[in-house]
């Protein structure tokens, strides 16, 4: 048997052998009730998407536009204006939906959007909101929401980790703890994949496969004789064997090249722009991943504007919000689409969020601030409901007002989607039973189709 | 009513306590008392005596109360697991019994956690304790095992030789230069060492890399442990011997930190008290305080008060930029002294043409020099007020004195004077660093580089460079008041010396803003006053300032200037004041001249400026003088030439020897401190009762009274601390044999585990403090244990640094060098802009423990073998078995360098080369078998790459990443 047949038995299995089956009853095992979805996409849009200048329409404000602002904000100032949206808003699908023009894409899958108008942060600095928006802490050393999934659920594909983070090779403020384990076992840490380069450290194969497998052949044989019957050896002899068909994760997941010339172009690869590109090959690695049984891909888009986050539009608002749209919308969009042509959407629930939202009000005229008090995200998929705009934030798009949501909300909100019970899903560190919502959170039900 | 009911019940049914004794009391004392008792009074409840039964807590009466609890019904006690139903029923009984309880007994000691009380004596020798359950292993294997427990690094080949007993082996393994970074690092995961902040700019921690050649010099010298704690609490203050024992302090600064304004957010300050309770708590209690932050701990009697009570202990203390040791001995000040002489001299004699000068400027006569005449011409016709040669042309006195009278009036209806160094440091306002001290009046700085002779001649005040710019320095002042909206410095500056507002101790707050003025002038910050927060401001040099390095948006600092040793600033005054303007400068310089009765203006004005040089020569200058020269200084009246006096050249040639201050972020004391109120569930915004300061109230009473980290040390480092002892040879104890007596090295608390051997830990942590608090004679008598030589042990794998470490000592590669600047670690991609620079994939061949640890994005290599976070102390590091440590071993660029770098280094036939990589990496000769094996495998790889793959495969053996 050659090398290469060798490879593609392991993407085999890794792609189709664990299939739903042995998956769905791994899931139940582990889950507190009756899941709607298996597996979650998190697009997270760093820096902070306006959300008035999205999915939150603010006519008011628009009549407002350029008068003298007064917002109880961190940012409040002298000289402040209200800042009236550059896109236009329109109704769209069945549903009836409002999207702004600024993502005209996303706007076609209206229907398949569980849109939360009423999201509450409480940080409106992008390190804090950003660690709470994964961990539900605003500091480092506490389990991303994937670590926590992974942990939950346990993952389907015993050749790859169970939680993805697929980046352009750089951290969002907050460095790395964003998407950390904390204390849960290292198997459930986010493993990078880049979209330049190398995509996985080490995951190239540094010998050619007949070097590498004599010498694992020898390695395998020493190890054997060093040490019977001893749990931990026993274990790193089996990673060694897993850490040889994780090499395949490169050329035969991540790979592209059988995906078909319509598919590539649904999300985008033939784009002019390159980060569109690097984005739509993220997305379409992401859909790769979830067939292939990873349980939590989180796909974060290249960072053009802000060493905080490429949403970070303190000034240059058309500019920059423009561009970013231009690069996430149509991948975004096909994410949606063909997970729903393969029968995979109802499984996935796909979160699209930043850490909060901008502000109502300008300082220059062209920019907005952080803005934690109101913002919106949108899930699709996996059991959310489908075609829902849900809570409000006031006529100017300030405080969230109506069925408010917060972080712990939607953490607690994710995990009953996933069957699982955020109160219990625990782990035991410094002396006490801790989750991912602390004591705070509930499952938003109204939210769950 | 139903209080009165108990009461007479009480009465009634007093004289049976058998029920009591036998049902009751043993629940309480195991299950409450910890918590509501002499040790703790959580919501001011006590259970110990009837009287606190029946006077109940915050809550109120009590005896419902208590049913309602125990049953869970709303509150739920005991919070770690409900009673058992016959525990719960007799407690009903007791209550409805009416509370019997026998009154004058001794508080309920019975249910005190084995931990909060001292170590107990055992009969039995240790010798006896340590004694192993099986067949002990071969002395090679032994000596793998203490070689890599004590140093990190595997045994070399001649060792493996010339070894011929394990104590003989352990008494060279504990006098190894080595021995101290290895176990500094552990200690490192202990206190979350990291050398940058984190957060979103990863502001640097200055000096952090001092703190991990302190510890390892310190575990090397065997420094006992008490000593060492006292000094990372409070090694700062005077009581402490060793000469760098304050860099002990930069324990409290490793903790992530934020740069956002601190008014607005408040937790920017919290959180890092927060890190420091848990941290010190934790590092060297074992228990797990800022659990307390928000609400009582749940499980053990710590209440909040306590945590609020350290809080104000630990906010009584700055984080500053410390300066280790003293100012360097030098000869400058005699340089300066004589240079003084010789630039009078020189000016004298070129004022002694001014007059000519002048009078050719005013009347077109004959000049001595005919550019510094053109130059008067220029200066004649400047600014009518702010030049003494224009006061020469036909000014009264009188208008000067209007405009000095108006200037004057603007000033004092606008400005607050608030601190004013011109006669010397005003109480509260405190210096630091080589450089910062009081100059007066005409002391002077000559210039160590450039073609000017002196930077300026002082107006009295502080200043950090009236001997060498290259000396630090920082002043600064007490909390200020903040019922104005600015801060207006009279003073200047040069490369990079700034002034920083500095709100609730945030350090690298973004309110600091270079000095730009070079020459006297005002510098205008905001005095920050939207909350009752204490405010100081700080002026430091370069070296320290914790906000230089800056990040790249701000301020505008070129690498040239971040790599120049000089920096200075000095300050004569303060003003405070609501509107932005800034004071009009003051007109007395010109009042000499005025009141001068010499009729020939040219000669008045030469009369001043020769009584002004005159007084600098006899070190009488006023402030006014020292303004007259240097005006003419910087006017070119008179020369200010590097040239002008030969003591410039000596002076320069010493100041170039300066070396550079050694900076460490550290803590400092500048006042008694103050108690803090407690944050009602942990909100900053919502202040409640004040907390006394003290230390924890689980402690015996004698170790509570603190009011600031001196006090703190002693209570920790005390031999009566029923905590100290132990959690530390719990710690040492867990680094030999992979896992501690105590499995929860950093809580000792109710729910951490339960030492595996009480009896035995508390004869170690007894034997520990006997010996003067030896880590080297505690681990000797570990390692040389029958216990650690016990061959039924299972094999352990490396840590993450002795993994690399053994890496580069068998490659050859590993430069055994101690101590420096850290070396930044190989990134996938470099991020300039967060200071994530590019490091050399091997290192340098230094010792892990000397890669920069940067806390936004760790050394990835060490990380993916458990190289843990430096958030929180992490006495025991996960020990993940993952494929990713795998994949490393086979692809990562580092080791399979190494295995190139070894191979290049083999020499002779198959045989000798596999023994010796056997011998090198393994500490044993490979079997017939073996060779058998490893030559074929050499067969089926044979080419150019050959002795590379072997040793490849060899780096990638499960013997060679653990050890038996």
């Amino acid at each position: 048997m050659s090398a290469r047949v060798s490879r593609r038995r392991l993407l085999q299995e890794a792609s189709n052998g664990f299939g739903y089956l042995a998956f769905a009853s791994l899931a139940q095992a582990a889950t507190h009730f009756a899941p709607k979805a298996k597996n979650v996409i998190f697009c997270f849009m760093p820096g902070g998407v306006s959300h008035m200048d999205s999915f939150d329409p603010k006519p008011k404000l628009a009549e407002l536009d350029g008068k003298p602002a007064k917002l109880e904000s961190y940012v409040a100032g002298p000289n402040r204006k209200w800042l009236g949206s550059p896109w236009k808003f329109k109704q769209h699908g069945q549903s009836g939906l409002t999207v702004s023009e600024l993502f005209p894409h996303i706007a076609t899958v209206a229907d398949e959007l569980c849109v939360v108008r009423s999201m509450k942060s409480e940080f409106p600095l992008h390190a804090r909101a950003n660690i709470f928006m994964h961990t539900g802490r605003n500091f480092g050393g506490f389990p991303s929401i994937g670590s926590w999934v992974t942990y939950g659920l346990g993952s389907e594909n015993k050749n790859l980790p169970g939680y993805l983070l697929l980046n352009h090779g750089d951290n969002p403020p907050g460095g790395f703890e964003n998407f950390s384990n904390g204390f849960l076992p290292a198997t459930h840490q986010a493993m990078g994949v880049r979209a330049d380069g190398v995509a996985v450290d080490n995951i190239v194969p540094a010998d050619q496969d007949r070097v590498q497998r004599a010498k694992m052949r020898a390695v395998l044989e020493q190890d054997r004789a060093y040490a019977k019957n001893d749990p931990a050896i026993d274990a790193a002899i089996q990673n060694f064997e897993m850490a040889y068909r994780m090499q395949a994760l490169a050329p035969d997941v991540l790979d592209l090249g059988k995906e078909p010339e319509h598919i590539r172009k649904l999300y985008g690869l033939d784009a002019e722009n390159k980060h569109q590109r690097a984005y739509a090959l993220q997305c379409l690695r992401a859909r790769r991943l979830i067939e292939a049984g990873v349980r939590f891909v989180e796909i974060t888009p290249p960072n053009l504007f802000s060493l905080n986050g490429s949403w970070d539009q303190h000034d240059k608002l058309r500019e920059g919000h423009s561009t970013n749209a231009l690069i996430t919308d149509q991948a975004t969009t096909a994410l949606v689409k063909d997970l729903k042509q393969r029968g995979l959407l109802k499984d996935t629930l796909i979160l699209w969020a930043g850490e909060f939202g901008r502000t109502p009000d300008t300082g220059n005229g062209d920019g907005r601030d952080h803005h934690p008090f109101g913002f919106t995200i949108w899930m699709a998929g996996g059991g959310a409901k489908a075609g829902l705009a849900y809570g409000a934030t006031d006529e100017l798009g300030n405080h969230a007002v109506e069925k408010v949501v917060t972080v712990h909300d939607l953490h607690a909100t994710i995990l009953a989607l996933l069957g699982l019970d955020h109160t219990k899903l625990s782990y035991r560190f410094g002396g006490r039973d801790v989750t991912l919502a602390d004591v705070h959170g509930k499952t938003v039900e109204a939210l769950m189709g | 009513m139903l209080r009165l009911f108990f009461f007479i019940g009480a009465a009634l049914f007093a004289q049976d306590f058998s029920q009591f004794e036998r049902r009751v009391r043993p629940v309480l004392a195991a299950r409450c008392v910890g918590c509501h008792g002499a040790a703790a009074q959580m919501s001011g409840l006590r259970l110990d005596s009837r009287d606190g039964v029946l006077k109940g807590g915050a809550r109120g009466a009590l005896s419902s109360t208590l049913l309602k609890a125990v049953r869970h019904e709303g509150l739920k006690m005991p919070p770690d697991g409900k009673l058992s139903a016959a525990e719960i029923g007799a407690i009903e009984e007791w209550v409805n019994a009416g509370l019997p309880f026998p009154a004058a007994t001794a508080p309920m000691g019975g249910g005190a956690h084995w931990a909060y009380v001292a170590p107990k004596a055992s009969s039995k020798p240790l010798s006896e304790m340590l004694r192993g359950a099986g067949a002990r292993v071969p002395l090679a294997v032994a000596m793998r095992r203490a070689s890599f427990v004590l140093t990190g690094l595997p045994p070399s080949r001649e060792e493996m030789r010339s070894t011929r007993s394990l104590d003989e082996y352990v008494e060279k393994l504990l006098a190894s230069p080595h021995f101290g970074e290895r176990w500094a690092r552990h200690w490192m995961d202990v206190v979350r060492y990291a050398e940058t902040y984190g957060y979103e700019w990863n502001f640097e921690i200055h000096g952090a890399w001092r703190y991990r050649d302190y510890l390892i010099r310190a575990f090397n010298d065997d420094v006992p442990f008490d000593v060492l704690t006292r000094e990372h609490i409070a090694g700062d203050l005077p009581s402490n011997a060793r000469p760098d024992a304050a860099i002990g302090t930069a324990f409290f600064r490793f903790g992530e930190m934020g740069h956002d304004n601190c008014n607005q957010f408040r937790e920017i300050r919290t959180d890092v008290v927060d890190n420091q309770i848990d941290t010190l708590s934790k590092a060297f209690q074992g228990v797990t305080v800022s659990c307390a932050r928000c609400h009582d701990h749940k499980i053990d009697p710590i209440p909040t008060e306590d945590y609020y009570a350290l809080y104000g202990i630990l906010n009584g203390s700055r984080p500053i930029v410390r300066t280790l040791g003293a100012r360097p001995l030098n000869s400058l000040a005699a340089h300066k002294q004589k240079a003084r002489g010789e630039l009078a001299r020189l000016w004298l004699s070129q004022a002694s043409t001014l007059d000519a000068d002048i009078n050719a400027a005013l009347n077109d006569s004959k000049p001595h020099d005919a550019a510094r005449t053109q130059t008067i011409a220029r200066l004649l016709d400047a600014n009518e007020f702010d030049s003494p040669l224009s006061a020469l042309r036909a000014r009264n006195a009188a208008a000067y004195k209007k405009e000095q009278a108006a200037r004057e009036k603007f000033n004092r209806e606008k400005f607050v004077e608030i601190a004013n160094f011109t006669e010397g440091v005003p109480v509260g306002w405190t210096l630091s660093g080589h450089g910062a001290a009081y100059a007066k009046a005409g002391d002077f700085a000559l210039a160590g580089s450039g073609p000017s002779a002196l930077h300026s001649i002082f107006e009295g005040g502080v200043y950090t460079h009236a001997l060498t710019d290259k000396f630090n320095g920082t002043l600064r002042s007490p909390y200020l008041p903040r019922d104005k909206k600015f801060l207006t410095i009279e003073g200047f500056a040069g490369n990079l010396g700034a002034v920083r507002a500095v709100m609730d101790h945030c350090v690298i707050g973004e309110d600091h803003q270079l000095i730009e003025n070079r020459e006297a002038g005002f510098t205008r910050i905001s005095n920050k006053n939207e909350q009752p927060l204490p405010v100081y401001i700080e002026f430091n040099t370069k070296d320290d300032n914790p906000r230089i390095p800056e990040r790249d948006e701000r301020l505008r600092i070129t690498e040239a200037q971040l790599a120049n040793p000089r920096s200075h600033f000095g300050v004569t005054r303060i003003w405070a004041h609501d509107e932005a303007v800034a004071p009009k400068a003051s007109l007395a310089f010109i009042e000499p001249l005025l009141s001068n009765a010499e009729p020939d203006p040219a000669k008045r004005f030469q009369a001043v400026a020769i009584a002004a040089i005159e007084r600098f020569r006899d070190e009488r200058a006023t402030a006014l003088d020292a303004k007259w020269i240097n005006w003419m200084l910087a006017n070119g009246l008179l020369l200010n030439s590097r040239h002008s006096a030969p003591a410039v050249a000596e002076y320069r040639k010493e100041e170039a020897r300066i070396a550079p201050p050694v900076v460490f972020a550290g803590m400092g004391d500048f006042d008694a401190g103050a108690d803090h109120p407690i944050f009602i569930g942990g909100q900053a915004t919502n202040p409640g009762k004040l907390a006394p300061r003290h230390f924890l109230s689980l402690l015996p009473q004698e170790l509570r009274a603190a009011k600031g980290r001196a006090e703190l040390a002693a209570s920790i480092a005390s031999e009566r601390n029923p905590l100290t002892a132990r959690v530390y040879v719990n710690r040492l104890w867990h680094h030999v044999f992979g896992e501690g007596l105590v499995k929860s090295t950093d809580d000792f608390g109710r729910n951490g585990a339960k030492p595996s051997n009480q009896e035995l830990l508390d004869a170690l942590a007894l034997r520990f403090i006997a010996d003067g608090w030896s880590t080297k004679k505690m681990l000797r008598l570990l390692v040389t244990s029958p216990l650690f030589q016990d061959g039924s042990r299972a094999p352990r794998r490396l840590d993450a640094e002795a993994v690399r470490d053994a890496i580069l000592a068998v490659s050859g590669r590993l430069d055994r060098t101690l101590y420096g600047e850290s070396v930044q670690p190989h990134r996938q991609i470099p991020q300039a802009y967060r200071r994530l620079f590019q490091g050399p994939l091997d290192g340098n061949g230094r010792r892990a423990i000397y890669t920069k640890i940067t806390r936004m994005e760790g050394p990835r290599f060490l990380e993916i073998f458990d190289f843990p976070a430096p958030l929180q102390t992490r006495g025991a590091r996960d020990v993940t078995n993952v494929p990713p440590q795998a994949l490393a071993m086979l692809n990562d660029p580092f080791v399979v360098e190494q295995s190139g770098v070894w191979a290049s280094k083999l020499q002779g036939t198959f045989e000798q080369r596999l023994t010796e990589m056997f011998e090198t990496a393994l500490a044993r000769e490979p079997s017939e078998e073996e060779m058998k094996r490893w030559r074929e495998l050499a067969r089926e790889l044979d080419g150019p790459r050959l002795w590379q793959d072997l040793a490849h495969a060899i780096f990638n053996l499960k013997e060679f990443l653990y050890v038996r």
